[in-house]
Protein backbone atom coordinates (compact mmCIF):
# COMPACT_ATOMS: atom_id res chain seq x y z
CA UNK A 1 0.00 0.00 0.00
CA UNK A 2 1.25 3.43 -0.85
CA UNK A 3 0.61 6.35 1.44
CA UNK A 4 -0.39 9.55 -0.35
CA UNK A 5 -0.47 11.89 2.59
CA UNK A 6 1.94 14.43 1.22
CA UNK A 7 2.99 14.55 -2.37
CA UNK A 8 4.60 17.73 -3.60
CA UNK A 9 4.23 17.64 -7.32
CA UNK A 10 7.62 19.05 -8.19
CA UNK A 11 9.20 18.77 -4.80
CA UNK A 12 12.51 17.11 -4.19
CA UNK A 13 11.00 14.23 -2.23
CA UNK A 14 8.23 12.52 -4.09
CA UNK A 15 6.00 10.06 -2.34
CA UNK A 16 5.55 6.44 -3.24
CA UNK A 17 3.05 7.19 -5.96
CA UNK A 18 5.63 9.42 -7.55
CA UNK A 19 8.17 6.67 -7.22
CA UNK A 20 5.85 4.12 -8.70
CA UNK A 21 4.95 6.39 -11.61
CA UNK A 22 8.56 7.27 -12.20
CA UNK A 23 9.71 3.66 -12.27
CA UNK A 24 6.78 2.66 -14.46
CA UNK A 25 7.29 5.36 -17.07
CA UNK A 26 11.06 5.00 -17.09
CA UNK A 27 10.66 1.31 -17.71
CA UNK A 28 8.51 2.18 -20.69
CA UNK A 29 11.00 4.59 -22.25
CA UNK A 30 13.20 2.61 -24.68
CA UNK A 31 16.69 2.16 -23.34
CA UNK A 32 18.98 2.62 -25.17
CA UNK A 33 17.21 5.27 -27.11
CA UNK A 34 17.21 4.34 -30.81
CA UNK A 35 19.26 6.47 -33.10
CA UNK A 36 17.93 7.63 -36.41
CA UNK A 37 19.98 8.67 -39.37
CA UNK A 38 18.59 10.81 -42.10
CA UNK A 39 17.75 8.66 -45.10
CA UNK A 40 20.01 9.09 -48.10
CA UNK A 41 18.84 11.88 -50.31
CA UNK A 42 16.92 10.70 -53.32
CA UNK A 43 18.65 12.01 -56.41
CA UNK A 44 16.01 13.07 -58.84
CA UNK A 45 16.81 13.08 -62.51
CA UNK A 46 15.15 15.51 -64.76
CA UNK A 47 14.80 15.29 -68.51
CA UNK A 48 16.96 17.70 -70.46
CA UNK A 49 14.91 20.66 -71.51
CA UNK A 50 14.31 20.68 -75.26
CA UNK A 51 14.58 23.87 -77.21
CA UNK A 52 11.48 25.81 -78.16
CA UNK A 53 11.75 24.87 -81.83
CA UNK A 54 12.01 21.19 -81.00
CA UNK A 55 8.93 21.41 -78.86
CA UNK A 56 6.68 23.32 -81.29
CA UNK A 57 8.20 21.94 -84.53
CA UNK A 58 5.91 18.92 -84.87
CA UNK A 59 2.84 21.05 -84.28
CA UNK A 60 3.95 23.52 -86.89
CA UNK A 61 4.51 20.70 -89.39
CA UNK A 62 0.99 19.39 -88.86
CA UNK A 63 -0.50 22.87 -89.26
CA UNK A 64 1.49 23.43 -92.47
CA UNK A 65 0.33 20.08 -93.88
CA UNK A 66 -3.31 20.91 -93.26
CA UNK A 67 -2.82 24.33 -94.87
CA UNK A 68 -1.20 22.79 -97.94
CA UNK A 69 -4.05 20.32 -98.29
CA UNK A 70 -6.59 23.15 -98.28
CA UNK A 71 -4.64 25.24 -100.80
CA UNK A 72 -4.24 22.23 -103.09
CA UNK A 73 -7.92 21.44 -102.92
CA UNK A 74 -8.89 24.99 -103.84
CA UNK A 75 -6.32 25.17 -106.66
CA UNK A 76 -7.47 21.91 -108.21
CA UNK A 77 -11.07 23.02 -107.90
CA UNK A 78 -10.34 26.14 -109.85
CA UNK A 79 -8.37 24.29 -112.56
CA UNK A 80 -11.01 21.60 -113.05
CA UNK A 81 -14.47 23.19 -112.72
CA UNK A 82 -17.23 20.86 -111.72
CA UNK A 83 -19.08 19.35 -114.77
CA UNK A 84 -22.79 19.39 -114.30
CA UNK A 85 -24.91 17.53 -116.87
CA UNK A 86 -28.10 19.17 -118.13
CA UNK A 87 -26.83 22.65 -117.37
CA UNK A 88 -26.06 22.12 -113.80
CA UNK A 89 -28.37 23.33 -111.17
CA UNK A 90 -30.04 25.70 -113.61
CA UNK A 91 -30.86 23.00 -116.14
CA UNK A 92 -34.11 21.05 -116.44
CA UNK A 93 -34.81 18.39 -113.94
CA UNK A 94 -36.98 15.41 -114.53
CA UNK A 95 -40.11 15.55 -112.47
CA UNK A 96 -40.52 19.28 -112.49
CA UNK A 97 -42.95 21.14 -114.63
CA UNK A 98 -40.35 22.77 -116.83
CA UNK A 99 -41.37 25.35 -119.42
CA UNK A 100 -41.39 24.20 -123.04
CA UNK A 101 -38.08 24.52 -124.81
CA UNK A 102 -37.16 24.35 -128.41
CA UNK A 103 -35.38 21.16 -129.49
CA UNK A 104 -34.41 19.49 -132.76
CA UNK A 105 -35.90 16.14 -133.61
CA UNK A 106 -33.66 13.40 -135.11
CA UNK A 107 -35.26 14.27 -138.44
CA UNK A 108 -33.95 17.80 -138.19
CA UNK A 109 -37.25 19.47 -137.52
CA UNK A 110 -37.89 21.90 -134.72
CA UNK A 111 -40.22 21.07 -131.87
CA UNK A 112 -41.22 22.15 -128.36
CA UNK A 113 -40.55 19.70 -125.59
CA UNK A 114 -41.85 19.93 -122.05
CA UNK A 115 -42.72 17.73 -119.17
CA UNK A 116 -45.93 17.27 -117.30
CA UNK A 117 -46.50 15.49 -114.06
CA UNK A 118 -49.83 13.95 -113.18
CA UNK A 119 -51.03 14.61 -109.63
CA UNK A 120 -51.68 11.81 -107.16
CA UNK A 121 -49.84 9.43 -104.87
CA UNK A 122 -47.94 7.92 -107.76
CA UNK A 123 -47.29 10.79 -110.16
CA UNK A 124 -46.43 9.99 -113.76
CA UNK A 125 -44.07 12.16 -115.77
CA UNK A 126 -45.19 12.71 -119.35
CA UNK A 127 -42.77 14.21 -121.85
CA UNK A 128 -44.70 16.17 -124.43
CA UNK A 129 -43.25 16.93 -127.89
CA UNK A 130 -44.99 19.30 -130.28
CA UNK A 131 -43.66 20.05 -133.73
CA UNK A 132 -43.27 23.65 -134.60
CA UNK A 133 -44.97 24.34 -137.87
CA UNK A 134 -43.44 27.33 -139.46
CA UNK A 135 -42.01 28.58 -142.75
CA UNK A 136 -38.84 26.61 -142.34
CA UNK A 137 -40.81 23.34 -142.09
CA UNK A 138 -42.92 23.81 -145.10
CA UNK B 1 20.06 13.43 -67.86
CA UNK B 2 21.72 15.18 -65.00
CA UNK B 3 20.89 15.11 -61.29
CA UNK B 4 18.85 17.99 -59.99
CA UNK B 5 20.95 20.13 -57.67
CA UNK B 6 20.10 19.62 -54.03
CA UNK B 7 18.02 22.54 -52.73
CA UNK B 8 19.73 24.53 -50.04
CA UNK B 9 18.26 23.80 -46.65
CA UNK B 10 18.59 21.58 -43.63
CA UNK B 11 20.97 18.70 -44.09
CA UNK B 12 21.73 15.42 -42.36
CA UNK B 13 23.38 17.05 -39.37
CA UNK B 14 20.40 19.31 -38.78
CA UNK B 15 18.07 16.36 -38.96
CA UNK B 16 20.05 14.30 -36.50
CA UNK B 17 20.35 17.20 -34.11
CA UNK B 18 16.62 17.72 -34.28
CA UNK B 19 16.06 14.04 -33.62
CA UNK B 20 18.35 14.15 -30.61
CA UNK B 21 16.57 17.19 -29.20
CA UNK B 22 12.92 16.35 -29.75
CA UNK B 23 12.47 12.65 -30.41
CA UNK B 24 11.78 11.79 -26.78
CA UNK B 25 9.01 14.31 -26.36
CA UNK B 26 7.43 13.28 -29.65
CA UNK B 27 7.59 9.70 -28.44
CA UNK B 28 6.11 10.69 -25.08
CA UNK B 29 3.06 12.33 -26.62
CA UNK B 30 2.30 9.34 -28.82
CA UNK B 31 3.00 6.96 -25.98
CA UNK B 32 0.56 8.86 -23.78
CA UNK B 33 -2.08 8.35 -26.45
CA UNK B 34 -1.64 4.61 -26.85
CA UNK B 35 0.34 3.49 -23.80
CA UNK B 36 2.42 1.39 -26.15
CA UNK B 37 6.14 2.09 -26.38
CA UNK B 38 6.67 0.26 -29.69
CA UNK B 39 3.78 1.95 -31.45
CA UNK B 40 5.03 5.27 -30.12
CA UNK B 41 8.49 4.57 -31.52
CA UNK B 42 7.09 3.68 -34.94
CA UNK B 43 4.94 6.78 -35.09
CA UNK B 44 7.73 9.01 -33.80
CA UNK B 45 10.10 7.76 -36.50
CA UNK B 46 7.44 8.15 -39.14
CA UNK B 47 6.96 11.77 -38.09
CA UNK B 48 10.69 12.41 -38.43
CA UNK B 49 10.79 10.71 -41.81
CA UNK B 50 8.00 12.97 -43.01
CA UNK B 51 9.88 15.98 -41.78
CA UNK B 52 12.95 14.85 -43.70
CA UNK B 53 10.88 14.29 -46.82
CA UNK B 54 9.35 17.71 -46.44
CA UNK B 55 12.81 19.22 -46.21
CA UNK B 56 13.97 17.29 -49.25
CA UNK B 57 11.09 18.62 -51.27
CA UNK B 58 12.04 22.15 -50.34
CA UNK B 59 9.18 22.70 -47.93
CA UNK B 60 9.83 25.36 -45.34
CA UNK B 61 9.08 24.42 -41.75
CA UNK B 62 9.33 27.39 -39.47
CA UNK B 63 8.97 25.51 -36.21
CA UNK B 64 10.12 21.90 -36.65
CA UNK B 65 9.30 20.97 -33.07
CA UNK B 66 5.69 22.13 -33.31
CA UNK B 67 5.45 20.53 -36.76
CA UNK B 68 6.70 17.21 -35.43
CA UNK B 69 4.36 17.23 -32.45
CA UNK B 70 1.41 18.05 -34.68
CA UNK B 71 2.25 15.36 -37.24
CA UNK B 72 2.85 12.81 -34.49
CA UNK B 73 -0.52 13.58 -32.90
CA UNK B 74 -2.25 13.22 -36.25
CA UNK B 75 -0.45 9.96 -36.96
CA UNK B 76 -1.46 8.69 -33.53
CA UNK B 77 -5.08 9.46 -34.33
CA UNK B 78 -4.76 7.79 -37.73
CA UNK B 79 -3.42 4.77 -35.93
CA UNK B 80 -6.68 4.65 -34.01
CA UNK B 81 -8.60 4.34 -37.26
CA UNK B 82 -6.46 1.48 -38.50
CA UNK B 83 -5.99 -0.25 -35.16
CA UNK B 84 -8.72 -2.79 -35.82
CA UNK B 85 -7.17 -3.74 -39.15
CA UNK B 86 -3.74 -4.10 -37.56
CA UNK B 87 -4.89 -6.10 -34.58
CA UNK B 88 -7.56 -8.12 -36.29
CA UNK B 89 -10.35 -9.21 -34.02
CA UNK B 90 -8.09 -9.33 -30.96
CA UNK B 91 -7.99 -6.05 -29.07
CA UNK B 92 -4.41 -5.04 -28.27
CA UNK B 93 -5.15 -5.06 -24.55
CA UNK B 94 -5.66 -8.80 -24.65
CA UNK B 95 -1.98 -9.23 -25.50
CA UNK B 96 -0.85 -7.45 -22.35
CA UNK B 97 -1.41 -10.51 -20.22
CA UNK B 98 0.64 -12.78 -22.45
CA UNK B 99 3.83 -13.79 -20.71
CA UNK B 100 6.89 -15.72 -21.72
CA UNK B 101 7.50 -19.31 -20.67
CA UNK B 102 10.54 -18.53 -18.58
CA UNK B 103 9.80 -18.37 -14.84
CA UNK B 104 10.30 -14.88 -13.41
CA UNK B 105 11.74 -14.01 -10.02
CA UNK B 106 9.14 -13.17 -7.42
CA UNK B 107 10.08 -9.51 -7.24
CA UNK B 108 9.87 -9.15 -10.92
CA UNK B 109 6.47 -10.82 -10.94
CA UNK B 110 5.19 -8.46 -8.28
CA UNK B 111 6.57 -5.48 -10.10
CA UNK B 112 5.05 -6.66 -13.35
CA UNK B 113 1.71 -7.15 -11.69
CA UNK B 114 1.82 -3.69 -10.11
CA UNK B 115 2.78 -2.14 -13.41
CA UNK B 116 0.03 -4.05 -15.18
CA UNK B 117 -2.59 -2.67 -12.82
CA UNK B 118 -1.10 0.79 -12.97
CA UNK B 119 -1.14 0.63 -16.77
CA UNK B 120 -4.78 -0.43 -16.71
CA UNK B 121 -5.67 2.56 -14.55
CA UNK B 122 -3.56 4.93 -16.61
CA UNK B 123 -5.40 3.79 -19.72
CA UNK B 124 -8.63 4.86 -18.10
CA UNK B 125 -7.37 8.42 -17.65
CA UNK B 126 -7.96 11.05 -20.30
CA UNK B 127 -5.11 11.43 -22.84
CA UNK B 128 -4.18 14.93 -21.58
CA UNK B 129 -3.66 13.48 -18.11
CA UNK B 130 -1.47 10.74 -19.53
CA UNK B 131 0.50 13.26 -21.57
CA UNK B 132 1.42 15.32 -18.58
CA UNK B 133 2.25 12.28 -16.47
CA UNK B 134 4.43 10.81 -19.21
CA UNK B 135 6.34 14.04 -19.70
CA UNK B 136 6.81 14.49 -15.98
CA UNK B 137 7.69 10.95 -14.93
CA UNK B 138 8.93 9.42 -18.16
CA UNK B 139 11.12 12.24 -19.39
CA UNK B 140 11.54 13.99 -16.01
CA UNK B 141 10.61 17.31 -17.55
CA UNK B 142 10.02 20.27 -15.28
CA UNK B 143 6.97 22.52 -15.36
CA UNK B 144 8.36 25.05 -17.81
CA UNK B 145 9.51 22.35 -20.24
CA UNK B 146 6.10 20.71 -20.12
CA UNK B 147 4.43 24.10 -20.53
CA UNK B 148 6.55 24.70 -23.61
CA UNK B 149 5.48 21.46 -25.26
CA UNK B 150 1.82 21.66 -24.37
CA UNK B 151 1.68 25.40 -25.08
CA UNK B 152 0.22 26.27 -21.72
CA UNK B 153 1.64 28.27 -18.84
CA UNK B 154 3.58 26.63 -15.99
CA UNK B 155 0.84 27.34 -13.48
CA UNK B 156 -1.57 25.36 -15.60
CA UNK B 157 0.99 22.56 -15.73
CA UNK B 158 1.08 22.36 -11.96
CA UNK B 159 -2.69 22.37 -11.82
CA UNK B 160 -3.14 19.73 -14.48
CA UNK B 161 -0.46 17.51 -13.05
CA UNK B 162 -1.94 17.74 -9.60
CA UNK B 163 -5.39 16.85 -10.89
CA UNK B 164 -4.07 14.00 -13.00
CA UNK B 165 -2.25 12.56 -9.98
CA UNK B 166 -5.35 12.99 -7.89
CA UNK B 167 -7.55 11.18 -10.40
CA UNK B 168 -5.02 8.39 -10.69
CA UNK B 169 -4.68 8.14 -6.90
CA UNK B 170 -8.45 7.82 -6.56
CA UNK B 171 -8.52 5.01 -9.05
CA UNK B 172 -5.62 3.23 -7.43
CA UNK B 173 -7.23 3.65 -4.02
CA UNK B 174 -10.42 2.12 -5.33
CA UNK B 175 -8.31 -0.78 -6.53
CA UNK B 176 -6.73 -1.07 -3.12
CA UNK B 177 -3.28 -0.28 -4.46
CA UNK B 178 -2.65 2.92 -2.50
CA UNK B 179 -3.91 4.50 0.69
CA UNK B 180 -5.21 8.08 0.64
CA UNK B 181 -5.72 9.69 4.06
Amino acid sequence: MIDLRTSPTFGPSGDELDGMLRSFFRAEVPDPWPTMKAPPAVVKFQKPRRSTWLRIGPRLAIAASVGLLLVGYLALGSIFPKHEPNGGINGPTIGKNNPPRRVHTPGGREAFMWEEKTPGDRPTIIIQLQEIKGPSNR
Amino acid sequence: MKPRPQPPGPQHADFEALYERHSREVWALVYARWMNADVALDIMQEAFLRLWKQWQEGGEILNPRAWLLCVARNLAEDFAKSAFRRNGTQPPQSMNGVRGHDPLPLEQLERQETFGRLRAELEKLAPPDREILTLRYGLDYNASEIADILEINPTAVHMRLSRARQRLAERLTAQGMVNVP
